[in-house]
């Protein structure tokens, strides 16, 4: 199916997207990359509607719900040590509750995140607002990996705060 | 009775240019538009999609199960609403034809069959199935 993934693309992979799980998961990474498949959401996973709603969609997927301190307990344990391992998280809010719990993301990729107001765009489908400017900004000084990135065969482009 | 509404999302331009193609053909329509994804959080399709339809009667149409105008589109809708996955323009002109006059969830599963009834492969004339 045309371009292939990365061939260092590996490990956990921690993708920030507001559209949570949705068709690029479905196509372009559970089906062309990733072994697991994990949504990370509070409100998904305490809501019984949308928890349901999302089973559903993600049924054949290896993966499913978890609330982000379920997350953080899953990726304190196993590390680095996954293979292949796609998690999203929907805000960079959650993103810094993951990695403040002790999780440890090989990559992030900054997908798709909406406009509003006070926000900022930084790339077509992401605009962030000054506290996720801040968020994304400390990462990168602690040494975290943060790219744009769509697809597993989508070039990559390291996140600039402006 | 109010007649059922139809609100077709999509990503991109494809739910607008259906809606502009169908009209091409049987003419202008109430209570016929359509919504792009494009740009949305998964929320602000809900709110989107929740404040065009109200509560009245809505078949929302969209084009692929397990992406985003599907998913967030089931989270938007109550009583005599439904989502009808895999859009495409017969299913839409037999929408418009039978609307008013064929019940809410018969119209439903009416717009199921017919959308299912365009897709079929042709064969050139002289040429042998392999």
């Amino acid at each position: 199916m045309g371009a292939q993934p990365a061939e260092d693309l590996n490990g956990l992979v921690v993708r920030v997207d507001d559209r949570l799980f949705h068709g690029q998961i479905l196509y372009g990474w559970a089906k062309g990359w990733a072994s697991e498949v994990w949504l990370a959401n509070d409100v998904v996973a305490n809501n019984q509607d949308e928890r349901s709603l999302y089973e559903e969609q993600m049924a054949g997927v290896q993966g499913g719900i978890l609330s982000i301190d379920e997350a953080v307990e899953r990726y304190k344990e196993c590390g680095c040590k996954v293979d292949k391992c796609l998690l999203i998280v929907g805000s960079c809010i959650d993103l810094k509750r993951l990695i403040d719990g002790g999780a440890v993301p090989g990559e992030i990729h900054l997908a798709n995140l909406g406009t509003g107001e006070g926000k900022t765009q930084i790339a077509e489908s992401v605009s962030l607002s000054d506290n996720d400017c801040e968020i994304i900004r400390d990462l990168q000084d602690d040494g975290f990996s943060i790219c744009l990135r769509k697809l597993p065969q989508s070039k990559t482009k390291d996140v600039v705060i402006p | 009775m109010t007649v059922t509404g139809a609100l077709v999302v999509t990503h991109g331009k494809l739910g607008e240019i259906l809606v502009q193609e169908v009209e091409h053909l049987v003419g202008r329509q109430d209570r016929f538009i359509a919504m792009s994804t494009l740009g949305l959080s998964a929320g602000a399709i809900t709110e989107s999609v929740h404040r065009l339809i109200g509560d009245d009667p809505y078949i929302v149409f969209t084009d692929t199960p397990g992406t985003s105008p599907t998913i967030r589109s089931s989270a938007a809708i109550g009583e005599r609403q439904a989502v009808i996955t895999g859009v495409n323009i017969g299913m839409l002109i037999s929408f418009v034809m039978h609307r008013e006059n064929v019940e809410f969830e018969e119209l439903a599963e009416k717009m199921v069959r017919d959308g299912r009834r365009c897709v079929e492969v042709k064969w050139a004339r002289n040429q042998q199935k392999i």
